[in-house]
């Protein structure tokens, strides 16, 4: 079974020492509900060496808007740094509340995207920020 | 009140005949994912007419995948720090994988994109390029692209 820890585990053993993962599971999920609204719940991974700040964003599935139908909690947080003496790798659990706005189903693609720190002593560089999303799927039980 | 002989030994062959093998079954779930590890900047040098940047040192990262994924590289829309009263810049971004997908990615959009049919380790090599009508004055410049992984 290849759980979150053993992707970071095996990212680990593949890549040099100071590799910092970073994830969000599951990739794809579906939520069936019977009301309007549904909670979503997800895991944000990451292997960082120094404690690292993450945003939630999330994205209508079609053309990658912005949703105004779902609400993360949180919609930042910050990832403390992976203990030394163990394989594990930092998560975080990550709820959304999703609004069917009375449509029988909605599409999300649900991000979280690390956010580089700022530092105005680096010169002539290119930052790179890394984002992760996972596709959810929430449906209305049919009658 | 006692058995018969007879009766004990029948109990006893059945009893010897109920061992049977049992099947002990494994289960486990690879869970749908793209994971980013070990994003390393890039650098960026002024070229001799001062008014455009290319890559010095490529970005790099790597993407493990559990499913068919999609990659994509967005461009910077202007520098994330810089001197006051730096040019306006129009940047440019390329990008090639190796590693279990192997191409270069198609432009799309704001940036580039490409798909990782294949599962497992993948390294995305990242450059980028900006230029401006008037040169760059002295100082420190740094531009932000973003790498997106996603299922489809």
């Amino acid at each position: 079974m290849m759980t979150k820890a053993g992707i970071c585990a095996f990212a680990l053993l593949c890549l040099p020492a100071a590799a910092a993962a970073h994830a969000i599971f599951p990739g794809d999920q579906t939520v069936m509900t019977l009301g309007d609204r549904a909670f979503v719940r997800l895991q944000a991974v990451s292997d960082p060496r120094d404690a690292s700040t993450f945003a939630v964003e999330i994205f209508n599935f079609e053309d990658w808007t912005p949703s105004r139908l779902a609400v993360a909690t949180p919609e930042r947080f910050v990832l403390p740094p992976r203990d030394p003496q163990s394989l594990d790798a930092s998560e975080r659990s990550i709820t959304v509340l999703v609004d069917l706005n009375g449509k029988p189903m909605q599409r999300l693609r649900i991000c979280t995207k690390s956010v580089a720190p700022r530092d105005a002593l680096r010169a002539r560089a290119t930052t790179i920020t890394t984002r992760v999303c996972a596709n959810v799927t929430v449906k209305r039980f049919s009658a | 009140m006692k058995a018969p002989p007879s009766l004990l030994a029948i109990t006893l062959i059945s009893t010897i005949s109920a061992a049977h093998a049992e099947t002990l079954t494994f289960r486990g779930t690879a869970l749908s994912a793209c994971a980013l590890i070990a994003p390393v900047d890039g650098t960026l040098a002024l070229n001799s007419d001062l008014k455009s940047w290319a890559t010095a040192t490529p970005a790099t990262i790597s993407a493990i995948n559990t499913a068919p994924a999609t990659l994509s590289v967005t461009k910077p829309t202007d520098w994330v720090s810089g001197p006051a009263g730096s040019p306006p810049t129009t940047f440019t971004v390329s990008a090639q994988t190796t590693g279990v997908n192997l191409g270069v990615l198609s432009i799309l959009g704001n940036g580039v994109t490409t798909s990782l049919s294949g599962l497992g380790t993948s390294q995305l090599i990242v450059s980028l390029g900006a230029t401006a009508s008037t040169p760059y004055r002295a100082g420190n410049y740094a531009a932000e692209v973003t790498v997106t992984c996603t299922v489809p």
